[in-house]
């Protein structure tokens, strides 16, 4: 099939570009991963006799979800079309290579069709006796107001939450433990991003949205979706004092003592830029005291070839900061 | 009931560039590939089981739909196994009524107003559906045929996604932008109103 498309991708068929991606995935990987079923990525070695731990979503945001599948973080990774969620029965799939007779937790971003997709396979796993817990990470600031929080979409906050709430599992914590660490995660955790230029769904023939060459648009979401402000391309010092700026305002009595500081890259922006924010970033949370004690940065969680970055703070106490610091190893995330 | 199904696959796959257009205003863009992903899983399912038909052939097309994921994925599962239960309650020889055909449009409606907490208004498909169970149940009223019942459908499913580039969305990913989601149509309605359309046609006109 031709491709009707403005960018240029290293793609066959769009509609197969999905499972391509995983065939190469787990053949680059397979020391950690494997396919348990279409679309359905787990570990190697399955872990025993802890509560299982199940991440997912939309395709074309590589390395998530499938990078946080190992030792520490997730047991299945359910897939979906890009930018879609997985159907039920494939996030069923991923319960049941993640079930170890100990309750399953999920983790997604706060989206409609993520909400109603996992929600069905929680039911479905539920009438099999499976425990099952969901957290749907809401870390996006520009999405929704503070009173909303349980608005909010997921954006790499999802990275964040995901590392403690696998560490917390790896480390035999009860499914009720691992729940508090999921909730107390989400709550600490804040980002806000800002694109520089558009992705393209495959096979879509467009571009998601269109932003003149030398416009930025600042809280938009890790699809795309609008953000909360187009204006003129800034030096990084300044466009990261807007992020920074939203997600300190947004703290409130979180604004304090220890902090982790993830920049995460969009896709199309060079590791240099990233720095240089990371570098900004920091200033301003430290202008505005408080310390960053843990520092992510790179890309974790892309929207195809969207050039932009998004700011990710999350509050620590000696908790998180273990969970954040307990081994793992992913293809994305290995302490 | 097949080549109507089948004529609504082809709708959609033309129209694929413009659903993920709107898509794209207010949400992610996939609209456009999700629901030509869906019409090729339909269409496997009408080649793997040729003789399938009825209440049967709407239970395999709902988990077809279905099995897309998204947003819409779940929306159509769920109406299209409403149908497909309306369809077994009122089972009877023969070919389907106006009558029947509203009942199970007005079930597919409440389906997704249960699933997803939208009503008509919220620039949701409902949009379109709800404009479409209207006309089905006057023309059922008005003693219409069904090529003349499902022509009325189509025509006001496509009039309320006209009708929907108008309002500002109260529920789903679009909701976050507030008035910012005004100007274009939802995706999902325009979908639809695609889908009723061929119906329609491929009733009227069989190939």
């Amino acid at each position: 099939m031709a491709t009707t498309t403005g960018y240029k991708k290293l793609i066959n068929d769009p509609f197969e570009a999905v499972d391509e991606a995983l065939e190469g995935f787990v053949g680059a990987h397979a020391e950690l991963v494997a396919l348990a079923e279409p679309r359905v990525v787990a570990r190697r070695r399955p872990a025993q006799n802890k509560v299982g731990v199940v991440v997912g979503g939309g395709s074309g945001h590589e390395p998530a979800f499938v990078g946080y599948v190992g030792l520490g973080i997730a047991d299945a990774a359910a897939c979906g079309n890009i930018f879609a969620s997985p159907p039920p029965n494939v996030v069923l799939g991923a319960i049941h290579a993640a079930n170890h007779g100990r309750g399953v937790i999920m983790g997604y971003g706060n989206y409609a069709g993520d909400v109603m997709n996992f929600g069905l396979a929680a039911q479905l796993a539920a009438a099999e006796g499976i425990d099952v817990r969901e957290i749907r990470v809401s870390d996006d600031v520009a999405s929704a107001p503070a009173s909303e929080k349980a608005k909010r979409r997921g954006i790499a906050g999802d990275i964040v939450v995901f590392k403690c709430v696998g560490a917390a599992a790896e480390q035999g914590m009860s499914l009720a433990d691992v729940e508090r660490i999921a909730i107390k995660s989400n709550e600490a955790t804040r980002s806000m991003g800002v694109a520089l230029s558009p992705c393209e769904v495959p096979g879509a023939g467009r571009p998601t949205f269109e932003l003149p060459p030398d416009q930025i648009e600042i809280g938009m979401g890790v699809h795309g979706e609008p953000g909360i402000k187009r204006g003129p391309l800034q030096p990084a010092d300044e466009v990261v004092a807007e992020l920074v700026g939203a997600i300190v305002e947004d703290m409130g009595d979180d604004r304090r003592g220890d902090v982790a500081l993830l920049v995460n890259g969009l896709g199309a922006t060079a590791y240099l830029d990233q720095y240089i924010v990371y570098r900004a970033a920091r200033r301003g949370l430290e202008s505005s005291g408080m310390r960053v004690v843990r520092s992510y940065v790179g890309e974790y969680i892309t929207s195809l070839e969207m050039a932009g970055v998004s700011v990710t703070v999350t509050t620590l106490d000696d908790e998180l900061t273990s969970l954040l610091d307990a081994p793992s190893a992913t293809v994305r995330f290995t302490v | 009931m097949r080549d109507c199904v089948l004529a609504a696959t082809k709708a959609v796959e033309a129209s694929r560039d413009e659903l993920s257009r709107l898509d794209a205003a207010a949400g992610d863009g996939d609209h456009g590939v999700t629901m030509a992903l869906a019409a090729r899983a339909v269409r496997k399912t009408l080649d793997d089981a040729p003789d399938l038909g009825g209440e049967p052939l709407v239970t395999r097309l709902a988990l077809a739909m279905g099995s897309v994921g998204g947003a819409i994925g779940p929306i159509y599962a769920t109406s299209l196994l409403a149908v497909a239960a309306r369809m077994r309650s009122v089972a009877r020889a023969g070919a389907p009524s106006v009558e029947d055909m509203a009942g199970c449009a007005a079930a597919a409606e409440s389906a997704i107003a249960a699933l997803g907490g939208a009503k008509p208004g919220d620039k949701t498909i409902l949009d379109a559906l709800h404009p479409a169970v209207k006309a089905l149940q006057q023309a059922n009223d008005a003693g219409a045929d069904i090529a003349d019942a499902l022509t009325a459908a189509a025509s006001a499913a496509s009039e309320g996604a006209a009708k929907s580039a108008e309002m500002v969305a109260a529920v789903g990913r679009a909701s976050r932008l507030g008035e910012r989601s005004r100007g274009l149509a939802d995706p999902g309605a325009s979908s639809l109103a695609l889908i009723l359309e061929a119906f329609a046609q491929a009733y009227r006109d069989p190939a």
